[in-house]
């Protein structure tokens, strides 16, 4: 396990480190004068080379480059173009909503995916399983920030139960998490129901039933755990996408979290906060994908196998084989 | 034994298409979607004839009236008249998902092909690509919107590239399982060349989940679309894109709710036709898919 743990982990920073490395590079294509995007159109030739001394705009790509890795390494994220504020501390505000919007909506969305998702399965052709498959595809289908001013609209505004816009505290939460939850479930649910109507029709579910086993264990501790897997995936892919992507709640809500941040930077055309945003995020989404490959060996035991000791060669191979054709 | 009608018509000899049409037929869900789709694309070619007003006229008597005979979708903050401007702007709508599916599909497949058919460039192409869908779809968005600027070429373009990975992979997958096939063997003792082997073997063989995929991405690259939009950096205003209109009627919400709840609703129709479509599509191409 530990083996497996250390090879995902340098895979994790080779992969942040080749991201921001394109980042960095794609950046670099921004149209203008970095020099006249911070001092201004009026700015007169000495200020701008004033400024191009300042923000070491001088030196060649990679060294700029290696420098923006050596602060990052101490914990320095640059300096905003436009606020002149070091960049680290916006985001260390920031980032505790983003957190826990994000994380929050995904256990949300897990909860009704896994609920929903099983149920239909279940319950195939049922009129249940069209209900719900219905309602996953809306949240498939409708763009998260109009769910979330459509929750604003009935909560909010005609019913007066919660407030529409801003952060301080937590009924404040309660609109951008089911929102997030909601988008999030759809694509569980479905990932749920076709895992599970996989498993379900397996030799050992019948065997669960026939040595007299209750139908909810049978369905939670044989046909879940084994269909947990890609449901797995789906959460994890899930988490990602909105810990990046909450720019669209955050906008609707007015909340200050990270998404908003870089937004402002883009529309300001501020090159250090938004790759250090990006890179934040990036970085987030890393953790969040080799939590998820830790897991997938406490799972399912034949992963950790694969990187086990003491299993020859040949075995090793057969068994990465059978794990990657599943 | 009473075979289908689906059955006896192969036996007669019946092109690809036209089964997988007989089969799409069955799921009644995917044809209603298919004929609304078909609908809206000729609202939007039509938008000139069918649009009551003129989408940019302003007209300060009437602002902000609610759905009425005149005015079924009501009207904006100018006097102009909400529906005419959802006809026109399904044009965008059709027009962005459309195109960058076209654009990233056919990059897509082009590198995956590439990747699968040649093994030396596998590894370049595919970790690269992986490389740039290992950055969140809204961050990736963010940072191209940045370099390229807000217009509707260039949305074009960043949305394209956002979505270049899944189809290289998809097309990598697809290849990497017909290249050792027989047939494909077969022709290439007979001597042809790599472009034949790839544009007439194997290529019409990995089709059906690439068609699949290009469905239902379609109605997630409206989405994304309209949320760039919504966000200040797709279209711009004045012009009637649906993610536009939602953003400009929310400072409206509390006392115009058609204002940005109407044109979601049109999102959402056509990314619900789309999925269907696409679901119905995998079951008549190939019922082992599963995605």
């Amino acid at each position: 396990m530990l083996k497996y743990s250390i090879k995902r982990l340098c895979f994790m920073v080779i992969t942040l480190f080749l991201t921001t490395l394109l980042v960095f590079a794609l950046l670099e294509l921004v149209p203008g004068d970095p020099a006249r995007i911070i001092a201004g159109e009026s700015a007169t030739e000495e200020s701008l080379a004033a400024i191009r001394e300042e923000f070491n705009l001088n030196d060649p790509f990679f060294v700029r480059f290696f420098d923006y890795i050596r602060n990052l390494l101490h914990g320095d994220l640059g300096i905003s173009w436009k606020t002149r504020q070091p960049i680290a501390g916006a985001i260390a505000s920031r980032l505790p909503l983003t957190m826990i919007i994000a994380f929050w909506g995904v256990i949300v969305g897990t909860i009704l995916g896994l609920v929903a998702g099983t149920v239909s399965a279940v319950k195939q052709y049922s009129v249940f399983d069209r209900v719900l498959t219905f309602i996953s595809l809306f949240g498939k289908s409708a763009p998260s920030f109009w769910i979330a001013m459509l929750f604003v609209l009935i909560f909010s505004l005609k019913l007066g139960w919660l407030p529409a816009t801003g952060s301080y505290g937590f009924v404040y939460w309660i609109l951008p998490v089911a929102t997030i939850g909601l988008q999030a479930s759809s694509g569980i649910t479905r990932m749920t129901r076709s895992s599970v109507l996989e498993v379900i029709r397996q030799d050992y579910i019948r065997t669960a039933r026939a040595k007299g086993q209750t139908e909810l264990v049978v369905i939670i501790k044989h046909a879940l755990r084994n269909a947990f897997i890609p449901i797995l995936t789906q959460i994890s892919s899930s988490l990602t996408e909105y810990l990046g992507g909450t720019v669209l709640v955050e906008s609707v809500f007015a909340i200050p979290g990270i998404g908003n941040y870089v937004l402002d930077a883009v529309q300001r055309q501020d090159i250090p906060v938004v790759l250090s945003g990006i890179f934040v995020i990036c970085a987030m989404c890393s953790v969040v994908i080799l939590l998820t490959d830790l897991a997938y060996a406490l799972i399912d035991p034949r992963i950790k196998a694969t990187f086990g000791f003491g299993v020859k060669k040949k075995k090793k191979a057969a068994v990465a084989k059978e794990g990657g054709n599943k | 034994m009473a075979k289908s009608k689906a059955y006896k018509k192969q036996e007669l000899g019946n092109s690809q298409l036209k089964m997988t049409w007989i089969k799409l037929r069955e799921n009644k869900l995917a044809v209603a979607s298919m004929f609304i789709l078909l609908l809206v694309c000729l609202v939007a070619i039509f938008a000139p004839l069918i649009a009551p007003y003129d989408y940019t006229a302003q007209n300060y008597d009437e602002m902000l009236m609610f759905p009425c005979l005149a005015h079924p979708f009501g009207t904006d903050q100018f006097g102009r008249d909400i529906l005419s401007r959802i006809i026109w702007g399904s044009r965008y709508t059709l027009i962005i998902g459309f195109l960058t599916m076209v654009v990233s599909c056919i990059v897509g497949t082009a590198l995956g092909v590439f990747a699968a058919y040649y093994p030396k460039l596998d590894n370049p192409i595919m970790r690269f690509l992986d490389i740039f869908s290992s950055i969140p779809d809204m961050a990736l968005l963010m940072c191209l919107v940045i370099i390229l600027g807000t217009s509707m070429t260039n949305m074009i373009i960043a949305l394209g590239i956002y979505y270049v990975p899944g189809y290289a992979r998809l097309a990598r997958a697809q290849v990497l399982t017909l290249r050792d096939e027989e047939y494909v063997e077969a022709s290439r003792a007979l001597g042809a060349s790599d472009a034949r082997i790839l544009l007439n073997h194997i290529l019409p063989n990995a089709m059906a989940p690439i068609i699949v995929r290009f469905t239902m991405s379609t109605g997630g690259c409206i989405l994304e679309s309209a949320s760039l939009s919504f966000i200040g950096l797709g279209i711009q205003p004045p012009e009637p894109e649906w993610g536009l209109m939602i953003s400009q009627g929310k400072s409206f919400l509390s006392t115009n709710w058609y204002y940005s709840i109407i044109p979601g609703l049109c999102i959402v129709l056509v990314s619900y036709c789309l999925n269907y479509l696409g679901d119905g599509l995998r079951d008549a191409l190939d019922p082992r898919l599963n995605y």
